[in-house]
């Protein structure tokens, strides 16, 4: 159409052009050539013109007629072509609404037609002219001339007006086409509209249908999510479609159900990891319906591309994510199998709703789970109340009977002092019944004057949250006899009934139980006073017993030694006996005296720092001699630098004693001392290779007067004591502790260990020699 | 000849200390109590004191205190004899100025080594 208008444009300019060149000629053409030209004017008045349009030149007669004739046939053809376009226009016009075949293929050739038409008319018009008119000044007919013009004019604008109604129609009918493409555009609108509000309907009645589905199946989640399923497949008209739910965790999503339609199948399929397809997850915690149009396209989609897509030949997916308390907690996925597919606004929006709806399936699901555990809980509670009850109950019973019971008198006593609770007891011991006493202002009632203030103080007291124990009271009995009472009180907290604070007050007549520590408060001055009638005794003795023995150790002593006189040896060898009896009976009294001692904890112990090495040496020198007349090895092995701080002398009666029993049982071999400390303890290790006790006789070894039956025990002088003190010295005076090891006929092995520094508990106040002489002046 | 004042109730041991000391050629004196001992030495200064701890009215550490209290008494050798010492016993009598300590029972040997090596610490002083 633009071209062909362009075209006449260019026509219709050229064809003016032509007719003004065809007036100028016609009007002035003879002044013209007369003016410019008069020789050729004058010479050869035909010529000249004639070159200037030398085409036109033939203008017989036959010529014009076949002009006009075929002027005559374009009208004619134009006015047939008019009237088929009216035709066609006007039928066009009618059938607008219901013919909607293409029309561009018929109207094209009328705009071809005009054109030619057009171009047809105009150069006939010019030739018409140029052929009439140019040569009209020559002309010797003029009217012929005249006539043939006017036809000619009439002709022209007959075919103009055809030309110009060809056009109109054309433009009509270009305008019915584009009426009738926009009414089909309108009509194929109206139809989607129609499919889109079937599909809407459709949609709508399965949501209904779904919703009835929740409240029929609300115990059977599964089923609602299989029913889903299989709804929206059917709706959407889409062949998979899959239920998943995120795992606890949200790192998985687990199939619930996965529904083929074609198959009416429903099946499953393994977990999606969200690290195998993190943008697909990320995409459905951001939008609550992802539609995926061509799944190979689709950013989040195309993660599926070479694998679950590929597989399944999925072409488009559309998902409604399912949102609880602003989470996903799962989706439902719709997936198109085959090509891509547009998915609607109506469809993205009822996945919406069915997302919406299996969000509501999962909250009643839960809400019902936990309605269940509540009712479940409450009927645990109330059990739980009901056993409660039954033990309050039963505890009541036996808070009542043990009150009832009690051999002691229980009182309960409200903010106001008044009893409110009387027991048995509490009858008996002040006489007064149950009914007598509640109700009555306990201090008024019970306590003595004496003891008023007393009893207030304790009543105040007691509100304040103290507790009192032991307080002593004197009260007034029924028969108006005063008791003394032990009481104790302590707040109890609420009372029941009014609210208030109470005292719960035990009480006891301790009439006779004064009088028994009376008693024993004499019992036990009796019993000190024979203590030291005891520990005097033990003094005493420790002096008394000795002071003659030693007198008769010295004299005999002094005898041994031919002090007074020469002895024959009869003499001396009897001499010599009782100088070693008296001896052994000396040893024997200072072992069981140090017993004693201990025992009646009168032994004192004299902490000091020194040397062990020293004390070792000394204990050798003492038992020298009797190692060298049996030809023992006695061997110390000790540091210079083990330094002690404990009691001297007892750990040398300790160490001796150990030794010498170990000389005294050793017939030969060897005798091993040996001493170290470690970790603030000293281990002294005494082995001999002697003749060793057997198991029975390490039973009884530190047991008083056992002397371990053996071949050297005629032999061997000793008290049966050595052992038991010296085990006596070591637990109680230095903290210390003494172990044997022995093989008979092989040897044994003491081991004495002492804390390097004597603990404090038992530096204690004894008697010491000096005490003891004081003790002796108290003496009756 | 040196003379040594012996502070002994007990009659026996007396007479065994006073034949031991007068075998070795000392010359003895004696007292029965503590009060009458302490008397002797500040009024007759003895060369040495044998000295019984348990005596019947004042005990020995008191009768060496009063002793070493006096002038007189200050540098006298006192030697002191017990039948049985407790632990500390040894440490306040050698604290209140005791010269020697031995135990009863005496060895008659011994027991003069022991007071001579007494004395010659006492006059080396």
């Amino acid at each position: 159409m633009a071209i062909g208008s362009l075209k006449q444009k260019i026509f219709c300019l050229l064809s003016y052009m032509c007719l003004v060149l065809v007036f100028l000629n016609q009007a002035q053409a003879g002044s013209f050539f007369v003016t410019f030209s008069p020789k050729l004017t004058i010479a050869t008045p035909q010529l000249p013109t004639f070159t200037l349009i030398s085409w036109l030149a033939p203008y017989q007669f036959k010529q014009v007629i076949s002009i006009v004739l075929g002027l005559v046939l374009i009208v004619l053809i134009l006015f047939v072509l008019d009237r088929q376009l009216k035709k066609r226009v006007l039928h066009k016009f009618l059938m607008a609404d219901k013919t909607t075949e293409a029309l561009s293929d018929s109207f094209k050739i009328p705009a071809e037609i005009i054109f030619i038409a057009s171009l047809l008319l105009f150069s006939g018009m010019v030739a018409a002219y140029s052929s009439v008119l140019a040569p009209y000044q020559f002309h010797q007919n003029k009217y012929f001339l005249k006539y043939l013009g006017l036809g000619l004019l009439i002709l022209t604008s007959v075919c103009g007006y055809l030309l110009g109604s060809l056009r109109r129609n054309r433009q009509v009918e270009i305008l019915i086409n584009n009426l009738q493409i926009q009414i089909k555009n309108r009509q194929i609108a109206q139809e989607k509209l129609i499919q889109g509000e079937e599909r809407l309907h459709r949609q709508n009645i399965s949501l209904g249908h779904l919703a009835v589905m929740q409240l029929r199946y609300w115990q059977n989640t599964e089923e609602i999510f299989r029913e889903i399923a299989k709804i929206s497949a059917e709706t959407l008209n889409v062949e998979r479609v899959s239920v998943w739910l995120f795992s606890e965790d949200c790192k998985q999503l687990e199939c619930v159900d996965l529904y083929l339609k074609s198959k009416n199948l429903h099946t499953n399929v393994k977990p999606l990891q969200a690290h195998d397809f993190p943008v697909y997850f990320s995409h459905l915690a951001q939008h609550r319906v992802m539609a995926a149009n061509n799944v190979m396209q689709h950013p989040a989609t195309v993660e599926f591309k070479h694998g679950y897509a590929q597989e399944n030949n999925i072409g488009a997916i559309l998902d409604g994510a399912i949102w609880l308390n602003n989470h996903v907690i799962g989706t439902i996925c719709h997936e198109h199998v085959g090509d891509a597919r547009e998915w609607t606004l109506d469809e993205q929006s009822f996945v919406g709703s069915v997302a919406d709806l299996a969000r509501l399936t999962i909250e009643t699901d839960r809400r019902r789970k936990a309605e269940q555990a509540l009712l479940r809980h409450s009927e645990e509670l109330e059990q739980t109340v009901e056993a409660r009850t039954l033990l309050l109950q039963e505890s009541e019973k036996t808070f009542r009977y043990v009150v009832e019971h009690a051999p002691i008198s229980i009182l309960i006593i409200n903010k106001d002092a008044i009893i409110t609770e009387f027991n048995p007891e509490a009858e008996t011991a002040t006489g007064y019944t149950r009914k007598q006493a509640l109700g009555k202002n306990f201090i008024e009632f019970l306590v003595t004057k004496e003891s008023r203030k007393k009893a207030y103080q304790m009543a105040l007291r007691t509100m304040r949250g103290e507790d009192f124990r032991g307080l002593e009271l004197l009260l007034q009995r029924a028969d108006g006899a005063k008791v003394e009472f032990e009481c104790s009180a302590s707040l109890a907290g609420y009372d029941v009934g009014t609210g208030a604070h109470q005292i719960v007050a035990i009480g006891q007549d301790i009439s006779q139980k004064k009088a028994l520590e009376q008693s024993l408060v004499r019992a036990r001055e009796a019993a000190e006073s024979a203590d030291r009638i005891k520990s005097m005794f033990v003094a005493s003795m420790s002096h008394e017993l000795r002071t003659p023995l030693n007198s008769i150790i010295g004299f005999l002593g002094v005898v041994l030694q031919g002090m007074s006189g020469e002895l024959n040896l009869k003499q001396k060898d009897q001499l010599g006996r009782a100088y070693h009896s008296a001896k052994h009976l000396l040893s024997l009294i200072s072992d069981v005296i140090d017993i004693s001692k201990i025992e009646a904890g009168f032994l004192q112990v004299h902490s000091e720092k020194f040397e062990l090495k020293p004390l070792l040496n000394e204990v050798e020198h003492a038992v020298h001699h009797i190692a060298e007349d049996k030809k023992l090895a006695l061997s110390i092995d000790c540091s210079n630098k083990l330094i002690l701080e404990t009691d001297r002398k007892r750990l040398y009666q300790v160490v001796l004693n150990v030794v010498s029993n170990a000389v005294k049982y050793t017939e030969s071999g060897l005798v091993k001392v040996k001493a170290s400390i470690k970790n603030k303890q000293l281990t002294i290790t005494i082995k001999d290779t002697g003749i060793g006790i057997d198991e029975a006789g390490l039973k009884d070894l530190f047991k008083p007067f056992e002397r371990i039956e053996s071949r050297l025990r005629i032999k061997t002088l000793g008290t049966g004591l050595g052992l038991y003190l010296t085990r006596k010295i070591l637990s109680q005076l230095l903290g210390g502790s003494i172990e044997v090891k022995s093989k008979l006929e092989e040897g044994s092995t003491f081991t004495i260990y002492v804390p390097t520094i004597m603990p404090d508990i038992i530096s204690q106040t004894s008697t010491s020699v000096l005490d003891e002489a004081h003790l002796e002046e108290h003496r009756p | 000849m040196t003379t040594a004042l012996i502070i002994e109730d007990n009659e026996n041991n007396l007479e065994l200390i006073r034949f031991i000391l007068e075998q070795a050629d000392y010359k003895t004196r004696f007292a029965m109590t503590g009060l009458e001992g302490v008397q002797q030495v500040l009024s007759i200064p003895p060369d040495f004191v044998i000295l019984d701890i348990q005596l019947p009215d004042i005990n020995g550490l008191e009768v060496l205190k009063r002793i070493r209290a006096n002038l007189i008494g200050k540098d006298i050798p006192v030697i002191a004899m017990t039948s049985y010492a407790m632990s500390g016993d040894k440490e306040k009598l050698l604290a209140a100025g005791c010269t020697a300590y031995i135990e009863k029972p005496i060895d008659p040997v011994l027991v003069i080594g022991q007071i001579q090596e007494a004395i010659g610490k006492e006059s080396v002083k």
